[in-house]
């Protein structure tokens, strides 16, 4: 019996599979199968005969964007249709593995409910209970409107006031979300990251100078030790840890803090059920832990200078008598933060028993360097979520963790060059217009987003609703947004609905008629990422760095469009025909294929010419730098995918890329970030934590340290924690136009069927009178949804806990109880309050609200 | 030649991608899955676990759906395949009464019905599934549907009649594993000849303790659980009170 | 006959009536598939398998009753043989079309020649499908030599005799059905065999003196004969209706006594309107009224206790049924209720309003055209 490699191999082109050669072999095998089979082996071979003769099948690389794994895949393509999805097995990430979430981009890609064609708005009014009575249009009428708008805005000076919004992308998206945005003359380019996980990249960054997602080398380590993240459900490389993590449990014990029994802790030795948001709590204890028993790494972090430990339970330790290695301010943090910080303390706040805090902590460090600290967007996508991201990061510091073998590691080197500059095409409107200030706000006082160490050098998505709708810093009057769903996906969502409804042209660009098109005066209907379009991602796992290819793979008889290649392009072209040719000059004169030099002379050339520019150093074998050699485009083109050199471990230590070049527990790092924004503001660093809602003041604010959490709404009034999570078949918030999704939402531990169901302890659920199936209303502070109750042991009692991705009111017939009226569920992000971790622009999701069940 | 298949279960992360694979491999109508799972939370807060077991058909050496199939439509092929006919099943359902395991389901409707309705969210803009069926080429069934499944089987069963797994005996016949092995992103699923000691499941049969479900009814199962879902350890203790 | 026109023509309306809808039920039946059905794979068997199992049953029972005299030279149910022969007819085809009405749409059902053709001998439904089958063909021969007088002919008597063993096989075959589903204990296994025993003679019992009591009353001129073979039918009925309540508490019994998951089922459905129907309604109470002589010679409380353990009876074969499938079983547990909720959907109580209509409705024709009343030569 051999694997399904048949037609895999790189070199071996498509393979004909002749009907007659179907028939002859099931033939054959009918006759050994016995007369049962041979007689229905017939008679699909009749129909199939006659409608198509000879099939060609062949497994076509592609990459999956349902989650932020980003794989790389193999579509198995039956006469130009997508019919099956695998792991492509030529990456070292993924490595043929394929989560389940992926099969379902076949329901996306054949969702009856797609938009076939461009469709132009007819109600003026705009608003959640307007129909925009969408009319078709063509591409080419609907590209004039946007041309003459553009052209209008920069005729009046108003460049800036064009925005563009992001959604999914991939790294094409230079050319949409930057160039595009910045020829002409906007600021605006806004990204959804702030939704997505920046609060996940801050602790790692304010310790160890690494702003992006860390791999967990699971397959050589002897302890995980995980907070808040569904690695085996939902985040991140799903089908890498699902493959490795059997073998992870021959060698490693687990331990997951998690509020709900997730599908990790399902799979886990230990489960921690701490109170949501108090995980940093949590952490400062198992350090305290650590460094009272003696059990720190020395070979990282150093020792005494004699060796005899002085780290004692309420002493303070002079800094004098340690000599660090490779670490920065260790003593430093015992006196801010832990020397107090017993397990005895953490129970009392946390609700997990001390014996449990020690017996994880000893057992962890026990195993120490090979073990990890696994930080996910649970105890960081919260209000004050920044410091609790440093506080779990940095344990993988105490025990030598960081950059080890079994430990945490940043990003390979790749070697993809994005896209040729663009200065020489901005015209004096241009570089006007980029000065102003971007709608986000970011980098007000109040919203520092410390991204990489700079004042307002991240985004924060969702404040972009309220600069919009307030008109501050000044109104927006055209906006371009692709795959992206911010009234949906958004905590408080319904505050986008407003800013929306202000655009007076605002274009959406999606596969789907959703929730934010609704308010859209032009619907273009996009390509899928994964069959349809240009395009090529990076990520990391296993400890490389692959880059997957995306090509259009599969016939697509209706006029859909690329939106961050063939739409720029066509609109450059209209432009350039009112006069302003810049965009376009910058496509025909920097975009030529680099194996002919020909300029490309339509969207389609120019889509494949830019891929082909982005990734040559990694398929022009003249320019191989590193990683996987590839021998040319169409090679490259074939296998899919790029994977970059093994990881170099320990490559990192003394030499990180924070101030001091060491793992900072004290972070002289983050001191330099809030002086430097408090300086811009004219304030000091305690005035900026207070307007951000943090705790800490003075040298606090510098080392991870645990805060209470900020949550919304009063307790009296709102008894329930409300914990929201990410469902196994999420993709991203696309899945609900799925059948496959709700066939098999129970794939969630304690989730139900065809229900958007809120999970609630027994006991909670006895107390509140409510029994499983019951139709509820959670309310928070901000607003309420409907849904079902379902009782589960596996959530802690005190909390409600709710998958995110239903409770579209639009998007699809299946996806909507009613399309534009009523929703199918409830979606959490219109009961989360719109609300911040301040220093790095997150927003939060967990641990935000408190909210209360009325039964319907 | 007798097929089994070995469910490691440690490995087993409980994703359900057999599920979908064996949905998309055989072209299975919605509500309709060949392989599926049985799950269980068990303790009380915070002790608390959940379990998952993956299962299919267990192709029984002494199938009980084999034996009061009244036409034959329900017969044992070649390798020990548990396998249907739907050209001869009257449709009584008393395979569905006689397995033990609850995995044979009757087509009580029309099978992928999205594919023909004509019915679209907005007008002239958005298609319709039968638009896309008919602009794809595949009239009344999914752009996505897999015509390899029909070598042996129709494509899609029509209404009235029974289905199940067949350990994807259009594969086996083409050297290829079942879909939902090959699918399993864990490689917790395990499948060869059990008439061969060398192979990979006669192994593990022999390494582990495998147990079957309702082995107690005699039916002689052939998917083979091996190692637990829950890998959790515990404090050393004797009890006490 | 003495009624009324009025009611002649209320009747007859009455019967087309039933008839057109219970023939749109099953046209939609046929042409939907069994969509239309409330059953799913969980409850997998309900109403149109009910009304099978009943109406299959029942003729047994009948048929028993029209040999006796034949056969067994029980001559004081000579006025009610006819009769029996003829209902017998009438509830096996309602039953038969019961089952047919159960398997699918016409796609399916043009694959029962696969019967024939690719026979499974060990498989109890096909002996069940066969041994019906040469049951309804002799169950029809019979009544035809009875209508032609030739009771006691050598044709006649082979009719008789072919038409009882057969009833006794394919009511085994029957009970094997359910016995050898070794899965579900909750279809009582093997102990069916006698349940189906004496409930078949409970149900061809009071089906005979129901239509026997309706008859005279629809009559000028009585038949003694008829009102005494009545007399003893009630008595019958009454032992038979014991015998029903031993083997039926043998079955709770054994529930009790076995308390595994398997009986889950039938301790649920204790509770439901379907097992008390049966249980008060067609066993203990006319139980009840059978047990006092005099009431047993009455025609209002033969009636009574007729109408009441068929629907008892009826009742019974449904629960029967939900006894061994509202429970979940493997699989098919994940994610669903402890039990299925199942309530027959109006398709399903249109299969059996169709049934029911027709048995009446040849039943009405027979009385009026065939001399359901006639006697052999030489009585």
């Amino acid at each position: 019996m051999k694997k399904d490699d048949s037609m895999t191999s790189a070199g071996s082109g498509g393979i004909e599979i002749s009907r007659r050669a179907f028939v002859k072999s099931s033939l054959a095998a009918g006759a050994v199968l016995g007369s049962g089979l041979s007689l229905s082996a017939f008679v699909p071979m009749k129909r199939a005969n006659a409608e198509t003769g000879k099939q060609s099948a062949q497994w076509m690389p592609a990459a999956c964007q349902g989650c932020t794994s980003w794989c790389a895949k193999q579509v198995y393509v039956i006469d130009g249709k997508a019919v099956k999805v695998r792991g492509n097995p030529h990456s070292k990430v993924n490595q043929g593995a394929s989560c389940p979430r992926a099969h379902m981009a076949l329901q996306q890609v054949y969702d009856p409910d797609r938009i076939k064609v461009p469709m132009k708005r007819t109600n003026p009014e705009k608003g959640r209970d307007q129909d925009p009575k969408f009319v078709p249009v063509s591409w080419d009428e609907a590209l004039d409107m946007m041309a003459d708008r553009v052209m209008e805005l920069r005729e009046n000076g108003e460049s800036h006031k064009y925005m563009l919004m992001r959604g999914r992308y991939t790294y094409m998206r230079d050319i949409l979300y930057d160039s595009m945005t910045k020829i002409i003359g906007s600021p605006n380019n806004i990204s959804h990251s702030a939704i997505c996980a920046e609060g996940e990249k801050f602790g790692p960054y304010y310790t160890e100078g690494f702003w992006g997602y860390r791999q967990y080398d699971v397959e050589n380590t002897r302890y995980i030790l995980l907070w808040g993240a569904d690695p085996l459900a939902a985040n991140r490389q799903v089908s890498y840890y699902s493959k490795a993590w059997g073998s992870a449990l021959d060698r490693a014990k687990v331990a997951i803090v998690e509020p709900r029994l997730s599908a990790t802790a399902a799979k886990a030795d230990e489960w921690i059920p701490a109170r949501p948001g108090y995980d940093g709590a949590l952490a400062v204890a198992m350090a305290h832990v650590i460094l009272t028993e003696g059990l720190w790494y020395r070979d990282f972090v150093g020792d005494f200078k004699d060796g005899k430990n002085r780290f004692i339970e309420g002493r303070e330790v002079d800094e004098d008598l340690f000599a660090e290695k490779h670490t920065h301010g260790v003593v430093r943090w015992w006196n801010l933060e832990l020397k107090d910080k017993t397990p005895q303390w953490a129970e009392e706040i946390s609700g997990v028993e001390a014996a449990q805090i020690r017996r994880v902590a000893v057992e962890f460090a026990q195993a120490a360097p090979h073990v990890m600290s696994w930080l996910g967007g649970g105890p960081v996508m919260q209000v004050r979520g920044g410091y609790a991201s440093m506080a779990c990061h940095a344990l993988n510091g105490l025990v030598g963790a960081c950059d080890n073998l079994g430990g945490t590691m940043v990003s390979n080197k790749e070697y993809t060059s994005g896209f040729p500059g663009y200065d020489q095409y901005l015209d004096d409107i241009a570089k006007k217009g980029t000065q102003h200030e971007k709608i986000d706000q970011r980098g007000r006082l109040e919203f520092p987003c410390l991204k990489k160490g700079k004042s307002g050098g991240g985004v924060i998505t969702n404040r972009a609703a309220d600069g919009i709708a307030d008109e501050d810093p000044y109104e927006i009057k055209m906006a371009i947004a692709y795959m992206n769903n911010f009234n949906f996906s958004a905590p408080q969502g319904q505050r986008w609905d407003k800013a929306l409804s202000k655009i007076p042209f605002l274009v959406h660009i999606t596969t789907n008629a959703s929730e934010f098109s609704w308010f859209a005066d032009l619907v273009l209907p996009d390509t899928h990422h994964m069959f349809e379009k240009w395009g090529y991602l990076k990520s990391t796992g296993n400890g490389y760095r692959h880059v997957p290819l995306l090509q259009p793979i599969i016939d697509m008889p209706f006029d859909f469009k690329i939106d961050e290649t063939e739409i720029p392009f066509l609109l450059g072209k209209k432009l350039a025909e009112r006069g302003f040719d810049n965009l376009h000059r910058y496509h025909v004169e920097q975009f030529a294929d680099p194996e002919t030099g020909k300029s490309p002379e339509d969207e389609k050339q120019f889509s494949e010419y830019a891929a082909k520019i982005a990734t040559r150093d990694l398929w022009d074998p003249k320019r191989h730098k590193g990683g996987d050699k590839i021998n040319g485009w169409e090679e490259f083109k074939k296998i899919g995918v790029w994977n970059s050199d093994p990881y170099p471990y320990r490559a990192r230590w003394s030499k990180m890329k924070t101030e001091t070049g060491k793992f900072e527990f004290y972070s002289q790092t983050l001191k330099t970030a809030l002086e430097k924004h408090g300086k811009k503001h004219d304030t000091d660093v305690d005035h900026v934590l207070e307007v951000c809602k943090y705790e800490a003041r003075g040298e606090l604010a510098f080392v991870p340290h645990h805060e209470e959490p900020y949550v919304h709404g009063d307790p009296g009034e709102y008894p329930l924690l409300f914990v929201d999570h990410k469902a196994r078949l999420n993709r991203e918030g696309r899945s609900a136009n799925c059948s496959w999704y709700y066939e098999l939402k129970d794939l969630d531990p304690g989730d139900v069927n065809y229900q958007d169901a809120a999970k609630l302890n027994p006991k909670d659920a006895a107390a509140l009178g409510i029994e499983k199936g019951d139709k509820i209303k959670i309310i928070s502070p901000v607003g309420e949804i409907e849904c079902t109750a379902t009782l589960w042991e596996g959530v802690r009692p005190g909390c409600v806990a709710k998958c995110y991705g239903q409770g579209h009111w639009a998007y699809g017939s299946r996806a909507a109880e009613v399309f534009g009226k009523k929703p199918r569920g409830g979606n959490n992000n219109y009961i989360l309050p719109a609300d911040y971790d301040r220093l790095s622009g997150s927003s939060a999701y967990y641990s935000t609200t408190r909210v209360k069940i009325v039964k319907l | 030649m007798k097929y089994a298949m070995v469910i490691d279960l440690q490995r087993c992360v409980g994703c359900g991608a057999c599920i979908i694979a064996c949905k998309n491999e055989n072209n299975l109508t919605e509500g309709i899955s060949w392989s599926y799972k049985i799950t269980e939370t068990v303790g009380t807060f915070p002790n608390v676990r959940f379990h998952y077991i993956p299962t299919l058909c267990n192709h029984c050496a002494y199938a009980p759906c084999v034996r009061g199939c009244p036409t034959r439509a329900m017969h044992k092929a070649e390798g020990g395949i548990t396998m249907h006919d739907p050209n001869k099943c009257i449709g009584c359902r008393y395979c569905i009464a006689n397995c033990p395991y609850g995995v044979i389901s009757y087509n009580w409707e029309e099978p992928h019905q999205q594919w023909r309705q004509k019915k679209v969210l907005i007008k002239d803009c958005t298609t319709s599934g039968a638009e896309q069926a008919s602009a794809y080429g595949t009239p009344r069934r999914p752009p996505y549907e897999n015509p390899e499944r029909g070598t042996t089987l129709p494509a899609e069963r029509p209404m009235g009649v029974v289905e199940k797994c067949t350990f994807c005996d259009h594969r086996l016949m083409r050297g290829l594993l079942p879909y939902c092995v090959e699918a399993c992103p864990a490689d917790a699923r395990i499948f060869g000849d059990l008439d061969d000691p060398k192979s990979e499941v006669s192994k593990l049969i022999g390494k582990y303790r495998p147990y079957r479900l309702k082995e107690h009814l005699g039916t002689e199962p052939k998917i083979y659980y091996i190692r637990s879902f829950n890998p959790g350890t515990y404090t050393q203790t004797k009890g006490g009170f | 006959m003495a009624a009324s026109k009025t009611f002649t023509r209320a009747w007859t309306l009455l019967l087309i009536l039933g008839l057109a809808l219970g023939l749109f039920a099953a046209l939609t039946t046929i042409i939907a598939g069994l969509g239309v059905y409330n059953t799913r794979d969980v409850v997998f068997w309900g109403l149109p398998m009910a009304g099978y199992l009943f109406f299959g049953l029942t003729a047994a029972g009948l048929t028993l009753l029209s040999s006796l005299p034949t056969v067994f030279g029980a001559k004081h149910l000579y006025p009610v043989a006819k009769r029996a022969a003829l209902l017998a007819f009438a509830t096996l085809l309602a039953g038969l079309m019961c089952k047919g009405l159960d398997l699918g749409p016409i796609s399916t059902l043009t694959n029962l020649i696969w019967i024939a053709f690719s026979p499974n001998l060990t498989s109890p439904i096909w002996w069940m499908a066969i041994l019906y089958g040469f049951y309804f063909a002799f169950v029809v021969f019979k009544f035809l030599t009875m209508h032609q007088g030739k009771w006691h002919r050598a044709e006649g008597v082979f009719a008789a005799i072919g038409a009882l063993l057969l009833s006794f096989f394919s009511y085994l075959s029957l009970s094997v059905v359910f016995g050898t589903v070794q899965a579900r204990l909750g279809f009582f296994g093997f102990t069916l065999g006698l349940y189906f025993l004496v409930t078949a003679l409970a149900s061809g019992l009071a089906a005979l003196l129901l239509s026997s009591v309706i008859n005279d009353s629809l009559k000028a001129g009585k038949n003694e004969g008829e009102i005494r073979a009545r007399g003893d039918l009630s008595l019958y009925l009454g032992i038979a209706l014991g015998a029903t309540l031993v083997v039926f508490l043998l079955r709770v019994i054994r529930a009790f006594a076995a308390e595994t998951e398997q009986m889950a089922g039938f301790v649920h459905m204790m509770t439901s309107l379907s097992f008390n129907v049966e249980l008060i309604a067609g066993i203990l109470i006319p139980l009840a009224i059978l047990a006092f002589a005099a009431l047993r010679k009455n025609a209002a409380a033969q009636l009574a206790a007729a109408v009441l353990v068929l629907v008892g009876m009826f009742a019974g074969r449904f629960e029967q049924l939900l006894s061994g499938n509202v429970k979940p079983m493997g699989v098919q547990a994940e994610g669903a209720p402890q039990f299925i909720h199942y309530v027959p959907s109006i398709y399903e109580w249109g299969i059996i309003l169709l049934v029911l209509s027709l048995v009446l409705t040849i039943y009405t024709l027979a009385e009026r055209y065939l001399d359901l009343g006639a006697a052999p030569e030489e009585a």
